[in-house]
């Protein structure tokens, strides 16, 4: 009886480690895709918005038929420009790890 | 009298869209209101000039630019301003910037928009963008265009090709991102909103440079017609104008026309027989159709001096 208590314990421990590490994992892909999705998100505003800064990616007509669709996520880059007096903190923590 | 349109067959698309290039000066206004007055005994027929220097309102004693005036019966006709029609298209635009970036109201918003009118490449995109609408345009049968400065017509012709790339880049981000999203969400449980109004809008604009470009290429839908004088700077251009339309459309003019040719006589008295005879012999010696339209000692002043023309034209190939 104490042994069958023993096992158990042991089987729902490594249940436990087994979830911890299936989360971990989990954890580990999203911030990844999360890491290469605010990139692509980043580089997708920077061509659309480029030629009405002066900076030549496409068309500003393209641009500027585009930018209805994007309001929501120019408010969002906005606000992270406004957050973004700390670059390196920022690069840093995407990167995940002890800095 | 010879049959302009024979010479433009095929026309079947509706509208049919007739595009008249050629360097600055060389009778394109004339040659369109020819065309459009020929057109307009099949059907309703559009004049739209975008030539700089406006003068389809003298010929056809017009004063009101932008407008769609009625010529005779099936007959109308529009100037339209590019610089205005920029203005028209920036400024429309102008209170999104304001609404999305309201830091930029403490910089003039203003003036920004003003700058954008001035934009490398916004006098193609007006160009373009009215090209797109006339191709859909169903209150007329035919659209005749008289171009605007050479340099800028190929570019605008070229702009769908160009557009298509950066849109097809464009859709390939937008598709990663809004693929990241989806499966972000669902692997962390969340709500999953698949729908992404930039790529619907992406796929929309691919679309419709899409249409304008097959359209430029499909001789039933667009009649290319290059017109030329007997003089070696507009040749040149008109080499430069079916060598582009060659290569980058992969078509070629339906008519050429070399106008304002000398009478014999009076070439040989200005000392331009000889250069003339060469032009017209290398003008000749083009593939596909062409026409002549001699020199007249008065120019063109009003739509009866231009519709008398007609009379002296002649056929140098035909279909």
């Amino acid at each position: 009886m104490r042994v069958f208590k023993v096992l158990k314990k042991i089987l729902r421990e490594f249940v436990s480690f087994v979830k911890g590490v299936n989360q971990a994992i989990i954890e580990d892909s999203v911030s990844a895709l999360e890491l290469e999705h605010n990139e692509l998100e980043a580089a997708f505003l920077t061509m659309v918005l480029g030629p009405l800064v002066g900076v030549a990616t496409l068309s500003p007509i393209l641009s500027l038929e585009l930018l209805e669709a994007l309001k929501n996520e120019v408010k969002v880059l906005e606000s992270r420009a406004v957050r973004g007096e700390d670059v390196l903190g920022d690069l840093m923590a995407s990167l995940g790890g002890e800095w | 009298m010879i049959n302009l349109v024979d010479l433009l067959k095929p026309i079947e698309g509706a509208p049919h869209v007739v595009m008249v290039l050629g360097k600055g000066g060389v009778g394109k206004t004339s040659t369109s209101i020819l065309i459009s007055s020929e057109l307009s005994r099949l059907g309703k027929t559009l004049l739209v000039s975008f030539d700089p220097a406006k003068h389809i309102l003298k010929y056809l004693s017009i004063s009101r630019p932008a407008e769609v005036i009625k010529v005779s019966d099936d007959f109308f006709v529009s100037q339209l301003d590019i610089e205005v029609s920029a203005k028209e298209l920036t400024s429309k635009y102008s209170s999104l910037i304001s609404d999305l970036f309201p830091s930029l109201s403490v910089l003039n918003l203003e003036d920004i928009t003003k700058a954008l009118k001035y934009a490398p490449g916004v006098e193609e995109e007006v160009f373009l963008n009215w090209l797109s609408s006339a191709y859909e345009n169903k209150n007329f049968r035919f659209i005749v265009i008289d171009t605007p400065p050479t340099g800028i017509s190929l570019r605008t012709l070229m702009l769908p090709k160009l557009y298509l790339l950066w849109l097809e880049k464009l859709i390939n981000i937008r598709e990663r991102i809004v693929s990241l999203r989806y499966v972000i969400a669902k692997t962390l449980g969340r709500e999953v909103k698949v729908s992404d109004p930039a790529l619907i809008k992406l796929y929309e604009m691919r679309e419709k440079y899409g249409r304008v470009k097959e359209a430029l290429t499909d001789p039933s839908r667009t009649s290319f017609v290059v017109v030329t004088n007997p003089e070696p700077l507009p040749m040149y251009e008109l080499r430069e104008v079916l060598k582009f339309l060659g290569e980058e459309l992969s078509t070629s003019p339906k008519l050429l026309v070399m106008n304002k040719v000398l009478p014999e006589d009076i070439a040989v008295r200005l000392g331009a027989h000889e250069e003339q005879k060469a032009i017209i012999e290398e003008f000749t010696s083009l593939p596909g159709r062409s026409i002549m339209i001699p020199y007249v000692s008065n120019p063109p002043s009003k739509l009866e001096d231009i519709l008398r023309l007609r009379e002296a034209v002649t056929v140098v190939k035909g279909a």
